[in-house]
């Protein structure tokens, strides 16, 4: 339903499950640092599917909510209608988090789904499990043509050129903000700020007004800053060539993007709220109460916030949508892609993996994610999506999704924009998170700050490297 | 109320009797006004999220983003309890919780009386050994073990089932612990008299033992009740298939994801789910209050 974030508590949990994981795969500590990607491609057993008599019956864990489970039963019964060989059941589970805990116990236990939804933090670790059957060999043994889906969406499930798994619900954020306040201030309510200046000066100019700025303390933003500079967050092309062991964020660009939300957080001009939790969604409530002229969030909250501001409480709020203000104009960058993506465990019987790829070219077919985006907010994935009759009608009520799915598409397409991949994840966010809060809360400058979250997130993944293989 | 004599009495030369006991009589009185001030002020703290939460479950969806939020629900919707009941499938997960936690506390009590009470009276060999391996357990983590019961309940065809939920934690180090304790304050004499008297072990432990140790049996029984019932990580990973068998807490957090846009819904949710353990703490109360001073005074 929106972009994964870091969880407080479960965040620990994780960790201890991605522990248990990577020793499920009882590395001895004396190999040497195993590649990024699925060592072998491992065959996709397309034939055991056409072999098989009855239908097969395969389970599909996933975590949408409301509107988005709605439309993924949609698209399911679809397809299980289309044909008679594979038939789907969804299995909902209560969160990424939970989905990824349950998934490590089952590998103890052989209680296995046939397809999975991860949050694409997990990639790395998903891949260091062993566990999963790389889709690029069932793109390869089908002769499947990728051509047609936007380049940085599949790059961002892609390790060592290898598909790891296929995007599905991809999102990224935007910017949300209120046009009468816009009024107010003074300001320009068709044209939001395009860079992140801007965007502090217009915060200055709100807040004069009465209102300013709701900051999620999304870890992800420094990463999204950096992108739209083309800058690598961590090294080997942002994990992508080869295993990740060190940060690059600790340059001019990284301070920039420091310096500049600590001027925002201490002038007072943007207020924080923390991404997880009970007031994780304060940013988007205080565009509805008033509190906060704009706010960034994620595309997938679009059809949430659009439905909560039309039930005709508020007054005072005109929605405008604008792009992700980038860092500076003049750098060819790009939003970096966020979302979940399915993967096939290798650990279930043959026949339910061919079936299993059979459905995932179901959900990612031209019309599947024109519905899925329409029902979403998700942003459809395929290019030959955005000519059918479905998004066409959804981007004329509501451009606002136009916009999510334009700074996608536009942009360089390399691997500053593809966005990384980490064995730990949720640990480096975390870490990032921290030096953000030393700067904002304590005394910490941008500078010693930004010193502080690259030498802890160096260390993080030092220390799963290490628990990995010797490094 | 000893403390205000002794207030009374170390304030230097008594000025006469008349006016020393107006004095005690007014000490005591503010004494009394400054304790229940203090309770006042805990009360307030440890009931007001309480009261927030049953506020918000009943607020609008709209009123929630409210500032300031409302104190009062003004228009009380009531339906919000119904959706979340329908929409979370809380009739289920309560029983499947119920059921699971009935079983626990049932055979944690047992269990441990019968433990308890051999590590108390009865003499065997290893006896002291035996109870430090059983304290022991205490020691470690369930996230260590989780895996290998997970493993055990699977082979045992247990994987989705009630027996899988509970059977893992039928018996507890903690509650060995706890009982063997409250066994040891029964004066030996009692047991030889009993023992004088015809009975065996069997008979002084239910018509005797049992009895005595009535307030710590109560507390065992209302920690293992919290403890089953505000299981997450157990329940989430040993159940599974298509209809998990889940509990509750899995339940909730299905809501609250489901939810995220109406807090109010999620929070009526919360409410049901905390309805059982008010309605249990408030039938122990006593007998909690009385385990926690039990030998604070002689």
């Amino acid at each position: 339903m929106r972009r994964p974030r870091l969880r407080g508590t479960a965040a620990a949990a994780v960790a201890i499950s991605s522990l248990t994981a990577v020793s499920a795969l009882g590395l001895a500590p004396t190999t040497p640092l195993p590649p990024a990607g699925a060592a072998s491609l491992g065959a996709c057993p397309l034939k055991a599917l056409s072999r098989a008599k009855g239908p097969v019956d395969i389970t599909f864990w996933e975590s949408m909510t409301r509107a988005n489970a709605t439309t993924l039963q949609e698209i399911t019964n679809a397809f299980n209608s289309s044909q008679s060989k594979v038939h789907v059941t969804l299995v909902a589970q209560a969160g990424y988090d939970d989905t990824w805990q349950k998934y490590t116990a089952g590998l103890s236990n052989g209680q296995l789904p046939d397809i999975v939804l991860l949050e694409d933090q997990r990639t790395q670790v998903a891949v260091d499990t062993k566990s999963f059957l790389p889709v690029q060999s069932c793109i390869n043994a089908s002769g499947y043509s990728t051509s047609d889906f936007l380049s940085r969406a599949l790059a961002y499930w892609k390790i060592n050129r290898t598909q790891e798994a296929m995007p599905f619900a991809v999102s990224n954020p935007i910017f949300y903000y209120n046009k009468l306040a816009f009024q107010k201030a003074g300001l320009n309510p068709n044209d939001p700020p395009s860079t992140l200046a801007e965007m502090i000066t217009d915060a200055q100019k709100l807040k004069a007004f009465g209102s300013g700025m709701g900051l999620k303390l999304d870890p992800w933003h420094l990463e999204t800053w950096l992108a739209t500079a083309n800058q690598l967050f961590v090294n080997n092309k942002n994990g992508r060539a080869a295993r990740t062991t060190k940060a690059t964020f600790d340059t001019a660009t990284g301070l920039q993007i420091f310096t500049d939300l600590d001027q925002l957080v201490k002038s007072g001009d943007a207020t924080t709220n923390p991404a997880s939790g009970a007031s994780e969604f304060d940013n988007l409530l205080g565009i509805g109460s008033g509190k906060y002229g704009m706010t960034i969030d994620s595309s997938a909250d679009l059809g949430t916030i659009s439905q909560v501001l039309s039930s005709g409480q508020y007054p005072n709020v005109q929605l405008g949508i604008g792009a992700f203000p980038v860092l500076n104009s003049s750098i060819p960058g790009g939003i970096e892609p966020g979302g979940s993506g399915v993967f096939i465990p290798n650990r279930v019987p043959a026949v339910d993996q061919a079936a299993a790829w059979q459905y995932m070219q179901w959900i990612d077919n031209t019309q599947s994610q024109a519905t899925w985006a329409a029902g979403t907010g998700y942003i459809p994935i395929r290019k030959s999506s955005t000519e059918t009759a479905t998004v066409q009608h959804l981007w004329t009520v509501s451009p606002g999704y136009k916009t999510a799915f334009n700074q996608l598409n536009n942009g360089a397409n390399d691997a500053a924009t593809s966005g990384s991949v980490i064995g730990p994840y949720s640990d480096v966010r975390a870490d990032i998170l921290n030096a953000e809060q030393s700067m904002f809360v304590g005394n910490l400058t941008p500078k010693a700050a930004l010193a502080q979250a690259e030498s802890a997130v160096d260390a993080t993944v030092a220390s799963y490297n290490q628990r990995l293989g010797a490094s | 109320m000893p403390v205000d004599v002794a207030v009374g009495t170390a304030r230097g030369p008594e000025p006469g009797p008349d006016a020393s006991r107006t004095k005690a009589r007014r000490n005591r009185r503010l004494h009394l006004v400054g304790a229940y001030t203090v309770l006042t002020v805990a009360a307030v703290v440890i009931v007001l999220p309480l009261y927030i939460t049953v506020v918000n479950s009943l607020l609008e969806e709209g009123q929630i983003a409210q500032q300031p939020p409302p104190f009062f629900p003004i228009h009380p919707q009531w339906h919000n309890y119904s959706t979340a009941w329908n929409q979370g499938h809380l009739g289920f997960y309560l029983r499947n919780s119920l059921i699971m936690t009935a079983a626990i506390v049932a055979a944690q009590l047992v269990t441990s009386i019968l433990a308890g009470y051999a590590f108390a009276f009865l003499r065997f060999p290893f006896r002291n050994t035996l109870f430090v391996v059983c304290l022991a357990t205490l020691m470690i983590p369930f996230e260590v073990t989780f895996i290998t019961n997970l493993s055990t309940i699977t082979s045992l065809g247990w994987f989705n089932t009630y027996a899988g939920l509970a059977v893992p934690f039928l018996a507890t180090g903690f509650g060995i612990f706890l009982l063997r304790q409250a066994f040891l304050q029964i004066p030996k004499d009692l047991q030889e008299a009993s023992m004088l008297d015809g009975y065996g072990h069997w008979r002084f432990m239910t018509r005797v033992a049992v009895p005595m140790a009535r307030p710590s049996i109560a507390a065992l029984g209302v920690f293992a009740f919290l403890a089953a019932w505000n299981q997450y990580l157990w329940p989430l990973v040993s159940t599974g298939g298509t209809t998990p068998l889940d509990t509750v807490q899995i339940g909730l957090k299905q809501l609250v994801g489901q939810q995220a846009d109406q807090i109010n819904v999620a929070l009526a949710g919360a409410v049901i789910a905390f309805v059982p353990l008010v309605v249990i703490l408030v039938i122990f109360q006593k007998q909690l209050v009385r385990s926690l001073t039990a030998g604070a005074v002689k």
